[in-house]
């Protein structure tokens, strides 16, 4: 099984979806399970997933405080069962998919303005 | 007479060379291309050239103007972090690839061209990279076809091929301003209108590789959308050989685009 820690990496939702729907279709190797802890810009925890045999994700908001000022401390980690895995496409798309800490601090104070 | 329309080539030299097959077949009399030479695809020197030699009235697209001007996009051109990426990633290496002399190509292509009663464009007629999705708004969709002095637009950009008719109807304007604020209402008058869209020759997004283009028929207004397989996994092998990104082959072979596209028809560009 691949693990990749995600611990206080915070991912756009947009990002995320276009991953998600790549991995578990088969974009970085053949995948028969796999499974998200994931810390989104709204500051909620997410979990998802997928198992190749049902062909269909799961997902399910993390009920615990929301992280609105930097980064969450909650476990965040992506674990993924398969065969022939592009770990290094994973981990560069991943990256790809992360907000860089000024980003993540101007949506921050947009949601403490809006709420 | 029949016109053949493409657009959206992004590069990909094996679709546009099975397009113009299939375009010979079909017997068309003219072809218009609606702009993005290059961008995303391994091959974008071929594919201008290509054009060129063939002499084919060609529209600015979006990349092909990123490529003249860089990169200055609207918050539509990348609707998420890894989106920008890739397409960050597709600019930087389309941009050392190209030769000066499809540089200079791309930068002395208009951004409409007229034939009689046909209008072709990229985006829209404002803006290479404005999107004219299916569900834009009756009232914007009209407003564009309108301000061309055209019955028919011809559009690409979206990647997905689609023929909009919008009945003949009326719009109705009223200006005011701090001086006169009485607002007299205009009307515009206008006939039946119809946006075409020409889909993309090398990077479709309808879930299957094949390229895909319209046939025009200037007599009888019928527009036959079609859809061509070629071999996409030479481009595929190419994308990878050239050192284009891996995601952007199998994105191709799942009939996805490279990167993504807004997904909100109310946007309009800023750019």
């Amino acid at each position: 099984m691949l693990q990749i820690d995600l611990f206080q990496i915070v991912l756009d939702p947009a990002s995320l979806d276009i991953f998600w729907m790549e991995l578990t279709s088969g974009a970085y190797g053949e995948i028969d399970r796999a499974e998200g802890l994931f810390n989104l810009v709204n500051g909620q925890g997410y979990g998802f997933k997928f198992i190749a045999a049902g062909q269909k994700s799961e997902y399910i908001e993390i009920e615990d405080e929301p992280c609105l000022v930097g980064r969450p401390d909650r476990p965040s980690v992506l674990q993924i069962s398969g065969q022939n895995l592009d770990l290094d496409s994973i981990e560069a798309t991943i990256a790809a998919c992360a907000l860089a800490d000024n980003i993540l601090e101007y949506h921050q104070s947009e949601t403490l303005v809006n709420s | 007479m029949k016109l053949a329309v493409l657009s959206c080539i992004h590069g990909n030299y094996e679709a546009l060379n099975t397009v113009l097959l299939d375009i010979d077949q079909q017997k068309a009399d003219r072809i218009f291309c609606l702009g993005d030479l290059v961008g995303y695809g391994p091959h974008p020197n071929a594919v201008v050239e290509m054009i060129r030699s063939l002499d084919i009235p060609t529209v600015q697209g979006c990349w092909d103007e990123d490529i003249v001007e860089g990169l200055n996009a609207c918050e539509c051109s990348y609707p998420s972090l890894l989106g920008e990426v890739r397409g960050k990633l597709a600019h930087e290496w389309t941009d050392k690839e190209i030769y000066p002399e499809t540089r200079e190509f791309l930068a002395n292509l208009p951004i409409t061209m007229r034939h009689n009663n046909l209008c072709f464009v990229h985006g829209s007629p404002y803006n290479q990279h404005e999107y004219l999705m299916p569900e834009v708004a009756a009232f914007t969709a009209l407003e564009r076809v309108m301000s061309t002095g055209a019955d028919v637009l011809f559009c690409g950009h979206t990647h997905i091929p689609y023929v909009r008719t919008l009945d003949s109807g009326s719009l109705n304007v009223s200006l005011k301003s701090s001086d006169d604020q009485t607002g007299e209402l205009q009307e515009f008058r206008s006939p039946l209108k119809q946006i075409i869209n020409a889909g993309s020759v090398g990077e479709p997004r309808h879930g299957r590789p094949n390229a895909t283009y319209v046939i025009y028929d200037t007599d009888t207004q019928l527009t036959t959308l079609r859809e061509v397989e070629y071999d996409y996994k030479k481009t595929c092998a190419a994308i990878v050989e050239k050192g284009l990104p891996k995601i952007f082959a199998w994105r191709l072979a799942q009939g996805l685009e490279y990167a993504e596209r807004a997904e909100d028809p109310s946007h309009i560009c800023e750019r």
